[in-house]
């Protein structure tokens, strides 16, 4: 059987992967990309924790559920969001966001 | 496998069930009705927090202490004294926000009002979680409860570019610390093997290192929300471009949204023994907060940012209590009642902000502010009195806070920490009452534009602090009752 | 835990202000007249912000100690071991030195940053600031100390420091320096007389009780009177009731010379030759007020020879003659004050005035009201002294601004007085700060419902009518409150004369055209005073109803179990709950209780309490008294008084009016002093002194050692220190806060990946911090 560290390994991985594309990434869509990333890697650690560690309780299935369910919601108002800037600025680069600053 | 519903006890989650509830009707009204009735929007939802509001009063009357147990044995909500406490400050700060948002909508032309509204409710529900929860997904959902509508609600006020920009930034940024919270959670749960608070306290020492970083991570993602240094980069952008009203509500609401959960968890979920090193994170954090608050803050020209960073330094004071949390038995009392003066004292400041903004995002430069006081004394007066109570003057609510703040920081043994509270408040004295000088030192002329809701949440903050201040004994002891078991065992019953 | 460990700063402080100021200033200033004056003036203040500082910490560590005194013990003046005998050196950090502490550096702190304003351009600006200093050294000296020991070492300190600023202007010319210096002369011998009486009672209380340690001669005090137990002073027996006399008499007369009470007040309105604030901080605020702080920290004295009814030569008891000399010096200083036309005297008599009611009101048991009213009046009378200076500083602008424009129209006004009102008039245009605060400090000082000075000034009255219980009063009480109201009458009349002289009607002389308002290194603190003034009174607002659970018609004492029982009910008496855990008074009661003496005596059963609820008739009366007094003010300044300095004096006409008029005019007390004191023996000590301090002093000492050696140092500093550099620290508290936030501002680029990298970066950091830490 392959050991829980493995699953840990990958999930970190893709939280790493996840943490560079938000802070290298200059398009907005690409960085709530990443951020997707990142709760997948979450969602990997649970499902992990939970088949390894206690499947006896379904509390880790059910997190990494509501995590996905956020992760929707999040997508929806990001996308949201992005839209609504693109037809102010026809431009979704995150860099170019600096009227606030100082 | 048979599925069992588990015993809810309905009754005593009803605050935060009636609040969603009524989000959930206005979002159907603002699909279904017409223009006219989608007016109605600010009064149904201002119905529903006086109802959770009375709800709460009177479980808290009734000392129900009860907890909801769902699956494996371990209560998800615990209502005590403490989630009360945070539940009516959410309520009074939403019924506060309502009532200033209804004119200041009309005066920043923005249209969605029943959807604003209704993503208010949604945010006060999360809010709500955050201060009963004793799970950590349940920390989880409500953080997400409370911070989804407001990334909406910074970027109402399209096609305004500022808006829209605070409201990318502060969505990115927040998804991005919400992936370091969850990250944490979880590995709290591998560390652990529960996600019940209780459950995490027993075996957290056993968890090791895999358990500090789930930890560390997870703080990241509360301090985030109270915007502590390093993590404070969104919150002067946010909090200038979004429209007033939200920023009213959200430097409030949020924060202590955030501390109420950060503090359940430092104080329920991580044992004792481990307290000297998070505590030494906290306090440089506490520090570094106060700081650079309260530093930033005087070079700022927009009274909005300026506010911002001023927020962030009350942040700083609020880490304080928290840094002294497992070595001062007041430590959680003092936290509370200085969330409780700093919400009224903040909303009433913006208050007055919104009346002299003008339409458009313009009026909210400190020059606007000069000569107020030749346009309307009673304004400039009111503004001075929460100024006085940010900086902590004697005899302003600001000043009980701080004072029970610095007490509990003493009593943990945290001078230094005390003294960079001091100075740094003294600080702070330079640019509050730049505004105060701006007001009174120079000729100014205009009438502001008054409406009775706006004047009723003014005056209700205004009558807060100045009761805070004049009367703390029974607001201390209001907050000493609803302190968490834990800190009343150490205080000595 | 607390910061009680800190205490020993609020005395290291001060003397590294001293050292600085007295050792470099002098060089600073002649290198640099401007950089000079910064380093000086803001080292010196930096020192007295640092006491505040410490002070808000001991009054925080207060709060979380319960309450308790804490002994922050320094070290052993001297030891024998043989006789078990040791003199400790140690600070009493209890909530009554707290409330002093933060009256004195809070005070203290906002008169160093006026001065600062104040003696610009004073040719011994650096000397102004090391006795400041200084005074604030010996100042805190005596209010932390554990024993009357230390308690007399500061009370003699901030004597030397009174009688050093009071002459600081020695060298006026035109003869103005020999007044400054006879009246720094007349303020130390006066108070020569009263720290013979202390030293005369320090010696008799440790007589009697072995130790001069508060605690232990209070303990053995009210041990030995309640086993009604006898002492042997030189051979002979005495009761403790007796030896109690003798010890408050001449307490008594110790805090008659420091707080300016009859009959050694006359030095205090001759000491407002000094620079204003001084009058302001010294001879208002603090050092005045030591007398009061005396008798309230002996308490249990005073208490004990109240309750055993103990009268001196069988006339009248120590506590009542402590009351009948504040009540009598308040109604003769507030009468003398009529007669004033000197801006400072009129306040310094309104000071003596407001010392005599707290002195009664700590002589009649009422210590919390007596503390109150100090912390009050601190707050309103610095400020008044600090805008009269700030008037006068105006004035002489104007004046020197009239003969820089009258190019060689050679008509001298020799009789210019910058302080005279009568060349006043008119400033309300010209100084509006100034005027508002003065109106602010003039309400409190009169008793005007919601200022300061109403809230304390009732609660005295409202001892004296009700502080023994209702129709219970003694002929002395009696007679203290009619005093007392006729006090109040004085002080709202005198300052409405004051302020309708000064800043209404028109200019009555050419300076007024020419009057600009303060620089607000003066005005801020004035507003800030000003404040205080205005909301100082809610420190102790009593009950409105009642005495909280008690009945409403009967004014109730306070008492540990009503105290006890009203915690936490918000503002009402915070100021009274602070105090109760360093005034072993209120509790007497209760704790002797129980106690039987040994011929089946009870003690301790009539000890006074102040009501804790508003007493309406008082409180009415006298605020309808204040306004008569106003009123009629208004009317007769302007009628009777002369306008200007020409005119005749009409009222000095009147039938016996008049008579009384150059009576008062004429200050009796003074006459005597002049020619009795000072002929016979000054003169002769003025011709000794000058032979020490010209030859030895000036040429050697000063000369030889000290400046040639400076001169070396400051040469260096000088050059070594960058001048712009050291400008730049100085004047900047803000300006180096203004740098530090524009660089701090700049990491916010408003670049959404820069927040991003910000926020990963803590996390690595608090991660990393977590994970090693485990």
């Amino acid at each position: 059987m392959i050991p829980l560290s493995w699953y840990l390994i990958v999930s970190a991985c893709l939280f790493c992967i996840g943490l560079y594309g938000v802070m290298a990434r200059r398009n907005a869509v690409a960085m709530l990309m990443a951020v997707e990333l990142t709760l997948n890697a979450v969602n990997i650690n649970l499902i992990a924790f939970w088949r390894y560690n206690n499947p006896g309780e379904p509390i880790g299935v059910a997190w990494a559920i509501f995590v996905l369910t956020v992760a929707a919601a999040e997508a929806a108002v990001g996308l949201a969001l992005i839209i609504s800037i693109y037809r102010q600025r026809d431009s979704v680069v995150a860099e170019e966001l600096d009227i606030l600053k100082y | 496998m048979e599925f069992q519903a588990p015993a809810i006890n309905i009754a005593i989650i009803l605050p935060v069930v009636i609040v969603a509830g009524f989000g959930l009707v206005l979002m159907i009204l603002d699909m279904l009705m017409e223009d006219e009735l989608r007016g109605l929007g600010p009064w149904i939802s201002l119905g529903g927090l006086v109802l959770a509001g009375l709800q709460t009063i009177a479980l808290w009357l009734g000392g129900s202490y009860e907890t909801f147990i769902p699956v494996g044995g371990h209560p998800m909500v615990v209502v005590d004294g403490y989630a009360h406490f945070f539940n009516m400050l959410f309520i009074i700060t939403g019924i506060l926000a309502i009532l200033m948002s209804m004119p200041y909508l009309i005066k920043a032309d923005i249209d969605e009002k029943a959807e604003y509204y209704m993503l208010l409710m949604f945010s006060i529900s999360g809010m709500m979680l955050m201060g009963m929860a004793n799970d950590l997904l349940l920390i989880f959902i409500g953080l997400e409860l409370l911070s989804i509508p407001l990334y909406v609600m910074c970027g109402i006020a399209r096609p305004r570019e500022a808006s829209e920009e605070s409201a990318m930034k502060y969505f990115l940024l927040g998804a991005f610390a919400s992936g370091f919270l969850v990250f944490g959670l979880a590995l709290l749960y591998g560390a652990t093997g529960s996600t019940a608070l209780p459950v995490v306290v027993e075996n957290f020492t056993a968890g090791g290192v895999i358990a500090y970083t789930g930890l560390a991570m997870q703080l990241v993602g509360l301090a985030f929300k109270v915007g502590a240094v390093p993590f404070h980069m969104w919150t002067p952008d946010v909090y200038e471009g979004a429209p007033t009203a939200v920023t009213a509500f959200m430097s409030v609401g949020a924060k202590v949204g955030g501390f109420a959960a950060m503090i359940r968890i430092l104080a329920e979920a991580v044992p004792q023994e481990s307290a000297p090193i998070w505590t030494t994170a906290i306090a440089i954090i506490a520090a570094a907060t106060l700081i650079l608050g309260n530093v930033v803050a005087i070079s700022q020209t927009n009274i909005k940012r300026m506010l911002a960073y001023s927020s962030i330094a009350h942040g700083g004071y609020i880490l304080m209590a928290v840094a002294a949390l497992p070595f001062s038995g007041d430590a959680v009392s003092a936290s509370l009642t200085y969330m409780l003066t700093y919400m009224f004292t903040n909303l009433g400041a913006f208050a007055v902000i919104m009346m002299v903004e003008k339409s458009g995002n313009r009026g909210v430069l400190l020059e606007d502010y000069k000569g107020l006081s030749k346009r309307n004394l009673g304004m400039a007066l009111i503004l001075a009195y929460f100024m006085f109570s940010l900086i902590g003057m004697p005899l302003t609510g600001g000043f009980i806070g701080k004072f029970v703040v610095f007490q509990a920081a003493i009593d943990a043994n945290l001078i230094w920490l005390t003294i960079i509270g001091v100075v740094t408040a003294a600080v702070s004295a330079y640019y509050y009452l730049r505004v105060v000088f701006y007001m009174f030192m120079f000729d100014g002329q205009g009438d502001l534009e008054f409406s009775p809701a706006m004047m009723t949440a003014t005056t209700v903050a205004l009558v807060a602090t100045l009761a805070i201040g004049f009367f703390p004994g029974l607001w201390l002891n209001l907050a000493r009752t609803a302190s968490l078991a834990s800190q009343l065992l150490m205080a000595g019953g | 835990m607390n910061a009680f460990g800190l205490a020993p700063l609020l005395l290291i402080l001060p003397i590294i202000g001293v050292l600085f100021n007295g050792i470099v200033g002098r060089y600073f200033l002649d290198a640099d007249r401007s950089t000079g004056e910064k380093w000086s003036g803001w080292f010196g203040t930096a020192m007295a912000v640092g006491t505040f500082i410490v002070s808000v910490l001991i009054f925080f560590s207060l709060g979380a100690n319960d309450h308790h005194a804490e002994i922050v013990h320094l070290f052993n003046w001297f030891n024998i071991p043989s006789g078990n005998f040791t003199i400790p050196w140690a600070m009493q950090l209890d909530t009554l030195s707290s409330v002093m502490t933060l009256v004195v550096t809070g005070v203290g702190s906002l008169i160093h940053i006026y001065a600062i304003g104040y003696m610009h351009g004073d040719r011994d600006f650096h000397r102004f600031f090391t006795y400041l200093n200084l005074f604030l050294f010996f100042m805190l000296i005596l209010v932390t100390g554990s024993s009357y020991l230390m308690l007399f070492v500061g009370w003699e300190g901030v004597g030397l420091c009174s009688f050093l600023l009071i002459g600081f202007w020695f060298d006026k010319p035109k003869g103005e320096g020999i007044l400054n210096g006879d009246a720094a002369r007349k303020a130390f011998v006066a108070n020569r007389v009263g720290d013979f009486a202390m030293i005369l009672g320090m010696i008799l209380t440790f007589w009697a009780f072995g130790s001069m340690e508060y605690e232990v001669v209070f303990e053995s005090a009210l041990d030995l009177y309640t086993t009604t137990e006898t002492v042997f002073i030189a051979g002979i027996e005495f009761t403790i009731p007796q030896v109690l006399t003798g010890i408050t008499v001449l307490f008594l007369i110790g805090a008659t010379g420091k707080s300016a009470q009859i009959p050694l007040f006359m030095w205090l309105p001759d000491a407002m030759a000094g620079p204003t604030p001084v009058s302001a901080l010294i001879h208002a605020a603090t050092m005045v007020t030591s007398g009061i702080y005396l008798i309230v920290r002996s308490n249990v004295l005073f208490e004990i020879v109240r309750d055993s009814g103990h009268q001196l030569f069988g006339i009248v008891s120590a506590p009542d003659l402590v009351a009948i000399a504040g009540a009598v010096t308040a109604v003769y200083a507030g009468l003398v004050a009529f007669t004033q036309f000197d801006i400072k005297k009129v306040l310094a008599y309104s000071t003596v005035s407001q010392l005599g009611f707290m002195i009664a009101a700590v002589g009649m048991g009422a210590y919390v009201a007596g503390m109150f009213h100090l912390v009050t009046h601190a707050f309103f009378k610095a400020l008044l002294f600090m805008a009269s200076g700030s008037v006068i500083h105006g004035m002489e602008h104007g004046h020197h601004h009239l003969h820089e424009h009258s190019h060689g129209d050679d008509h001298e006004e020799d009789d210019f007085d910058p302080q005279d009102m009568r060349f006043m008039g008119g400033l309300r245009e010209k100084m509006p700060v100034t005027f508002w605060v003065y109106i602010i400090g003039s309400l409190a000082l009169a008793g005007i419902f919601p200022f300061a000075g109403f809230w304390s000034k009732d609660e005295i009255l409202a001892h004296s009518a009700y502080g023994l219980g209702v129709g219970e009063a003694t002929p002395v009480f009696t007679f203290v409150r009619w005093m007392l109201t006729i006090g109040a009458f004085c002080t709202a009349f005198y300052m409405t004369r004051q302020i309708k002289m000064t800043f209404f009607g028109e200019g009555r002389h050419e300076a007024v055209k020419h009057v600009p308002e303060s620089s607000p290194l003066m005005t801020r603190p004035l507003a800030f005073l000003a404040f205080l003034s205005l909301m100082g009174g809610a420190l102790n607002i009593p009950y409105l109803t009642g005495g909280g659970g008690e009945e409403a018609s009967t004014p109730v004492g306070m008492t540990a179990s009503v105290l006890a029982a009203e915690e936490d009910k918000g503002l009402n008496l915070a100021f009274e709950h602070w105090l109760e855990h360093s005034i072993q008074a209120f509790t007497l009661e209760e704790d002797f209780e129980n106690v039987v003496g040994p011929n089946g005596e009870h003690f301790f059963t009539h000890v006074p309490h102040t009501p804790t609820s508003l007493q309406y008739d008082i409180a009415i009366s006298s605020t309808l008294i204040a306004v008569a007094a106003i009123l009629i003010g208004w009317y007769v300044v302007f009628r009777v008084w002369p306008r200007s300095k020409e005119d005749p004096d009409p009222i000095s006409q009147w039938p016996v009016v008049g008579f009384v008029w150059t009576f008062f005019q004429g200050l009796p007390l003074d006459t005597l002093y002049m020619t009795g004191i000072v002929k016979n023996i000054f003169n002769p000590l003025a011709r000794f002194s000058d032979v020490v301090d010209w030859n030895f002093w000036h040429n050697f000492v000063h000369n030889n050692l000290i400046r040639d050696s400076f001169v070396a140092l400051a040469d260096f500093l000088a050059t070594v220190l960058d001048p712009k550099g050291v400008d730049g620290i100085v004047n900047g508290v803000g300006q180096t806060a203004r740098n530090l936030a524009e660089a701090l501002r700049r990491p916010q680029t408003g670049n959404t990946g820069n927040y991003a990298l910000s926020l990963f970066l803590g996390v690595a950091l608090l991660v990393a911090f977590f994970v090693f830490a485990s």
